[in-house]
């Protein structure tokens, strides 16, 4: 006998994206999935940007690391509310996690929430999280290559930030492959260069994400 | 990468399919894995063999169709 099923096997997964997706919307709250390899700049981006939201425009953020709670205490001293999830071995957010995070978090008055997620540029695309948007995070030291060498992480991507791009004279990055990798991997997507250091590129941003407030 | 705990869903998926439809035994699943899924053929099929012991899937033959996009499906199972 045979049983049609047709069903993605994420569907567990993918129902309590949707919940927390819905649950979002509800609130008006622009949600973001912030993702890129460990030592991007995925926090140093979030230091940076979050004091240059306008005064309306709150901000929390859930943080994703297999241990530690340094990302989240980080993102603390930006006075915004952080929650940080530890996956103790899982190399990726997945909805029931970002949902524990959402419960202790009071999202009265909050504008934009910001998902960290697990520092790899593997795992966490597979995983809806509820999100509004993608948000990956690459950075000029580690090469120019990584659009066509993680295609599954960077056709996802809503935006494409270049990070520490103060560091281009220091590295042989070659931007030309780099825009090239881009258009034959995700065309559609945005792509801001950034210094998480300088600032450089962070008006540009700013501007990008107040833009997309619902 | 995390082949295991997919898995898991996917056994889930089907002892919960099975037994709705009164079926004791599963002989064969069908699944269709995309290029940009992010999941090994191999390795999900090594993981499910690994969970599925002692349960009705045991010693099912996994047939994966593999495609261009980012499917993660199961398309259909067989048994009695």
């Amino acid at each position: 006998m045979k049983v049609n099923v047709m069903s993605d096997i994420l569907k567990a997964n993918d129902l309590l994206a949707r919940d927390i997706e819905n649950l979002l919307i509800e609130k008006k709250i622009m949600s973001w999935n912030i993702m890129g390899s460990p030592g991007a700049g995925k926090t140093a981006l979030l230091e940076k940007l979050i004091p240059m939201l306008p005064a309306q425009t709150a901000a929390a953020v859930i943080e994703g690391d297999l241990a530690t709670s340094n990302d989240a205490e980080r993102i603390a001293r930006t006075g915004v509310q952080s929650a940080q999830i530890n996956t103790n071995g899982a190399c990726h957010l997945d909805a029931a996690m970002v949902r524990s995070a959402i419960d202790t978090l009071n999202l009265d008055g909050i504008a934009i929430l910001f998902i960290e997620n697990v520092g790899n540029l593997v795992c966490p695309s597979s995983f809806q999280l509820g999100e509004q948007g993608r948000i990956v995070v690459s950075s000029i030291t580690e090469g120019d290559d990584k659009p066509e060498k993680y295609p599954s992480m960077f056709k996802k991507a809503d935006l494409v930030l270049l990070n520490k791009i103060d560091m281009m004279q220091h590295t042989n990055f070659n931007m030309d492959n780099f825009h090239k990798g881009m258009s034959s991997t995700n065309p559609d997507a945005s792509v801001i260069l950034v210094s998480a250091v300088t600032g450089e590129g962070f008006d540009q941003l700013l501007d990008w994400i107040l833009q997309r407030l619902p | 990468m995390h082949e295991l705990s997919i898995a898991e869903e996917l056994l889930q998926i089907i002892t919960e399919k099975a037994s709705q439809a009164g079926i004791g035994k599963i002989e064969r699943i069908n699944l269709k894995i995309g290029e940009f899924s992010g999941i090994l053929p191999d390795a999900l099929v090594f993981a499910f063999e690994m969970l599925s012991k002692d349960t009705i899937a045991q010693s099912a033959e996994i047939e994966i169709e593999q495609s261009g996009g980012n499917e993660l499906q199961v398309l259909s199972f067989e048994g009695d």
